[in-house]
């Protein structure tokens, strides 16, 4: 009976998913591999704010209270009952009312007290910024009002809503650290980092309650030696830049589950570049990269052309925008009436100074990657040399920085790197706007509500474009191998879906 | 070091070898008198680009324009240019790479310019394409890359030609050039042991007059020592792990018009 009851507690914990799981899960039990999906920076005093939306690591380990659902169009809760947002005596009141049968990695029972210190801390307006928002909380109190249920008052509405926190790990610091880290989360699986990537055994809270499989994350380019009960093989495009993730050399070229990635192939203009500094050049050279070999050359399947840091699959994406197509004329036109010209179709083409243009674009990764190449012949092709860098020294200036964007997926706020108020580390100087600062303040306000209005992003969008601040070329896809253990349906995998990993497990 | 592949990677690099092949079907049209190599490869970047290419002979190792055009005395390796514009008569060598799907294609062909090219010009482009195709025949599991050599060799002095000796064929797959070398000379049962998983390209140069060649200043274009007429054909073939040799770079109707050795 005791058993019965705790096994109820774990699954309130997933109701909307595992419901039907518990016949499942007992075949499951044993060891399942999954390799090749990227390894989560788990160091720290704080789990990195990515894990908890990542779909294979975050809600495995560090959940977070609530989360984006991007499929729901809606933020809900997770580790929380209840979220309530109401105005008493002049405050705002936030209300946090917790799920029962939460146990921290060690087995110890999750509290009130815990969630007000947790909220104390991410919400003290430095470490908001772990959120990806920029704004000051204000005065506020934290205060446990029952045994499940915090309350949070502030003194002043703040900007932004109860959401604030989706995505965020739910975590406490343990000082002396936990298998090595220095905090826990509540997760169903506790980590140990392994040579070959992070190993997941349950938790002691949960273990006793179901039969759950371990789980042997394999960082990219590690080859399992044991022989596991089931396995997921994740697979990404590896000849676009010369990235750690390699195409195994006897892969089948068939791919029948696509995952669509939110990581976007970009040119990050330097705003204070002499030419990267121009809209009317940036745009010229969106015009020039032919997007479409690229995509075909280099990742085969797994990318398909962007020209928009907003990923195709996000519902705010705005398909209705014009795409920037491959037109070399209509580049060579727009950069003779900059001024630079060429005397004839073999000769470089000058700036305004009569020199002969050189572009220098940082790049992470070696010269030899194909975007580098492609990137060097579309714009030899009008005349222009890039020289290409790994390295610069403190001080030096590039026009651009040719990155492997992996967007905030499932917020995609912008607002950390492209606000003109963003305090970045970033070699280049991303190119602001006022326009674009209210479109990401309006849409990074909005995700932050229960109700998003998530076709706010496509204002966003269209800043963007009309700044072309960034020259977006690829958006990458992974190839998931070996699904048919699972009796997975083709198409079945979508990162709207933020469950789609553990619906392959459970 | 010599990079093998598996039988799915080398049916995977016929996409890039049939994208190289079809554009060298679709240059063929413009071949004619009056047309620069700078138009042929503006025609030909285009193409690749359009069909999901990427011309791999851009920029590599700063080589200017997206294929080689040699004409009549260049030997390979000659570069497209406005001025030059081909002329009744000519023979022209044009040398494309595609990179489709992160693999390299690399194939060649001879086309004549225009209605007057001379039977001693024909002579010499027929001899190159057979000797081609004498040395993909030497190629078998357990053969040697001298085989290819002397195959081609023997065939090409034999019509009263020579071989160039100063550029070779070459292993070929995710990058440009890898090991093996294939020299176009050389002695039967000599050289490295060709094995399942091999790919690389053939590709013998067959000069009218003498073997040695020059490189012009602008440090790529290859001539013949004596100005004689110089004639290129080329494939990029897989050894397959049952031993079945495939031509990986062959258009339709390439295959059509094989040459009967």
């Amino acid at each position: 009976m005791r058993a019965l009851k705790k096994l109820c507690l774990v699954l309130s914990i997933n109701s909307m998913i595992l419901v039907t799981a518990a016949t499942e899960s007992e075949a499951l039990a044993g060891t399942v591999h999954v390799v090749g999906w990227p390894a989560p920076n788990l160091t720290g005093d704080t789990p990195a704010i990515e894990l908890g939306d990542d779909p294979v690591y975050g809600r495995q380990m560090c959940p977070p209270l609530t989360r984006l659902n991007l499929d729901e169009r809606k933020s809900e809760d997770l580790l929380l009952r209840g979220l309530h947002q109401e105005a008493a005596g002049g405050k705002t009141v936030w209300t946090f009312d917790l799920r029962t049968g939460l146990y921290w990695w060690q087995g110890e029972h999750v509290t009130a007290d815990d969630l007000v210190k947790f909220l104390k801390a991410e919400l003290a307006p430095v470490i908001s910024i772990r959120s990806g928002q920029i704004w000051d909380a204000g005065d506020f109190e934290v205060l446990a009002s029952g045994p499940q249920t915090v309350k949070v008052q502030f003194r002043q509405k703040p900007l932004f809503g109860p959401y604030i926190l989706n995505g965020v790990p739910f975590f406490r610091p343990t000082g002396a650290g936990v298998d090595g880290f220095k905090y826990e989360c509540v997760g169903l699986y506790r980590p140990q980092a392994a040579s070959w990537g992070v190993a997941l055994a349950p938790t002691p809270g949960y273990k006793s309650q179901r039969s759950m499989p371990e789980l042997a994350l394999y960082a990219m380019g590690q080859t399992p030696t044991s022989k596991p009960t089931q396995a997921i093989h994740v697979r990404f495009a590896a000849a676009v830049t010369s990235s750690p993730a390699t195409r195994p050399p006897d892969a089948s070229f068939a791919c029948s589950h696509t995952l669509e990635l939110p990581n976007l192939l970009m040119i990050v203009w330097d705003k204070r570049s002499p030419l990267g500094g121009r809209t009317e050049f940036r745009r010229a050279v969106s015009q020039l990269m032919p997007r479409s070999a690229l995509a075909s050359s280099g990742a085969a399947a797994l990318a398909e052309i962007a020209n928009s840091p907003i990923p195709k699959n996000h519902p705010g994406y705005d398909a209705k925008l014009p795409p920037q197509g491959f037109d070399l004329k209509a580049a060579s036109v727009a950069l003779n009436k900059l001024g630079l010209k060429r005397a004839s179709s073999t000769s470089p083409r000058l700036d305004e100074r009569g020199e002969p243009i050189k572009l220098t674009i940082l790049t992470q990764s070696n010269q030899a990657g194909l975007a580098e190449k492609v990137i060097m012949d579309a714009l030899s092709a009008v005349g222009i040399a890039v020289e290409f860098k790994t390295q610069i020294t403190a001080g030096e200036k590039v026009d651009g920085m040719l990155a492997n964007f992996a967007v905030d997926w499932p917020r995609v706020s912008y607002l950390p790197y492209f606000h003109s108020s963003a305090k970045l580390e970033w070699p280049v100087q991303p190119v602001t706007d006022k326009n674009l600062d209210r479109d990401l303040e309006k849409y990074a306000i909005s995700i932050t509500y229960q109700k998003p209005e998530l076709g706010l992003l496509g204002a966003v969008q269209r800043d963007f474009a009309d700044l072309e601040g960034v020259t977006v070329l690829l958006q990458q896809k992974a190839c998931i191998d070996n699904p048919a253990n699972f009796k997975l349906a083709k198409g079945i995998i979508s990162q709207r879906n933020p469950d789609w990993f553990r619906q392959l497990l459970f | 070091m010599i990079v093998l592949k598996s039988d799915a990677e080398i049916m995977a690099m016929r996409a890039a070898g049939q994208l190289s092949a079809n554009l060298l079907d679709y240059l063929e049209a413009f071949v004619k008198p009056g047309v620069s190599t700078l138009e042929l490869n503006d025609l030909a970047h285009d193409y690749t680009i359009k069909h999901g290419g990427i011309p791999a002979p851009l920029n590599y190792k700063g080589f200017p324009k997206s294929i080689c055009t040699s004409v009549n005395e260049v030997v390979c390796h000659g570069i497209p240019n406005a001025k030059q514009k081909l002329r009744d008569g000519d023979i022209i060598n044009i040398d494309v790479t595609s990179i489709v799907d992160g693999y390299y294609g690399d194939t060649s062909r001879m086309f004549y310019v225009g209605s007057s090219v001379s039977s001693a010009a024909k002579k010499l482009s027929e001899c190159a394409r057979i000797s081609l195709f004498k040395g993909i025949a030497a190629v078998q599991e357990g053969s040697r890359t001298g085989d290819i050599g002397a195959a081609i060799q023997q065939y090409a002095e034999a019509q009263g030609f020579s071989v160039v000796r100063e550029f070779v064929g070459h292993g070929i797959g995710r990058t440009f050039h890898e090991d093996p070398q294939i020299l176009h000379y050389g002695q039967k049962g000599k050289g490295t042991r060709l094995g399942a998983g091999m790919v690389f390209t053939i590709e013998p140069m067959i000069n009218q007059g003498h073997w040695k060649t020059k490189v012009l200043r602008d440090g790529w274009t290859a001539v013949t020592i004596d100005g004689s007429l110089s004639a290129q054909w080329e494939h990029t073939i897989g050894i397959l792990s049952s031993g079945e040799v495939v031509i990986l770079t062959e258009s339709d109707r390439e295959i059509e018009s094989r040459p009967v050795i």
